[in-house]
């Protein structure tokens, strides 16, 4: 991507960031039942949202490498189940801050909660995969763990739907169960949440190459000491 | 404990988390690139001097 674009596109995720904290904290009222501590939610529902596109970007990538064999989808099935993880980590984080003043506990073996960790443990694995596995066989490997991986990701969403839970629901099939303020604070995040995504995904990817780059060099180097 | 510490707590830990990671990926993505400047100008010097000093100036830069 040519630097001026990255930049431009990097200016634009932190002015839309800014614009989201600006919402969350001064704009989106405050909720008449849970106080001040319901504006986790933006930041929780974002960073689940974020993990879930990222499994996802993981699914369809592992299965064009897979299909092409072409590095490039490896690359980015990797960086973005590193991202993932860190959003799944953060959901994880958030939600027991939240659930504590809320139902008095810090953890519960909810449904919602349950599969959510379940799918950390899966893509933590996924990657511990990708540092153990041989050089010949790691992609391979990893893109079909990536593949069956991503079952985890709709048990996770329609949890709440499945089983009896104590987590709220807020989309339904009926809309969307919060005020309009709320939920345009909610839409600025998740459009500040993905551009950050995206913005982490290119500099993951980069870095990635760059280590080829570097990997290739070493070995020419190698080469002319041997001649 | 006051549920306003609890919202503060939950953003900050987020953001540290995002930016711990972001640095690490800047700051492993320079190293690379410094090794990346030396290792050409290593080749460079031996292309201009001969193939036999790249294992000494390759040494001498670890």
């Amino acid at each position: 991507m040519r630097r001026w674009v990255r930049i431009v596109f990097e200016v634009t995720t932190l002015t839309t960031m800014v614009g989201a904290l600006y919402a969350i904290f001064l704009y989106a009222p405050i909720e008449k039942t849970m106080g001040i501590i319901q504006k986790i939610f933006y930041f929780h529902v974002s960073s689940a949202f974020l993990s879930f596109v990222a499994f996802f970007i993981v699914f369809v990538a592992s299965i064009l490498f897979l299909y092409r064999r072409d590095r490039k989808w490896d690359i980015l099935a990797q960086s973005s189940a590193e991202i993932g993880v860190i959003f799944c980590t953060l959901v994880l984080i958030t939600g027991p801050i939240w659930a504590k003043p809320i139902w008095n506990v810090w953890w519960t073996w909810d449904p919602r909660l349950t599969t959510t960790l379940i799918l950390w443990f899966i893509y933590v694995s996924y990657l511990m995969l990708r540092k153990m596995a041989g050089e010949g066989q790691r992609a391979t490997f990893t893109a079909v763990f990536g593949i069956i991986g991503f079952i985890n990701v709709p048990i996770t969403f329609f949890a709440i739907r499945i089983w009896r839970t104590i987590h709220p629901i807020v989309i339904r099939s009926s809309g969307i169960n919060i005020t309009s303020p709320m939920l345009n604070t909610l839409i600025i995040t998740l459009v500040a949440f993905t551009l950050l995504f995206f913005h982490l995904l290119m500099a993951r990817m980069r870095l990635e190459r760059i280590r080829e780059g570097y990997e290739e060099m070493k070995a020419l180097l190698e080469e002319q000491e041997n001649r | 404990m006051n549920n306003a510490w609890y919202l503060f707590s939950a953003s900050t830990i987020a953001w540290i988390i995002i930016f711990l990671y972001s640095y690490g990926i800047s700051k492993k993505q320079k190293s690379l690139e410094n090794q990346m400047a030396e290792m050409k100008e290593a080749l460079r010097k031996c292309h201009i001097s001969g193939s036999s000093c790249i294992r000494v100036i390759w040494q001498k830069k670890q």
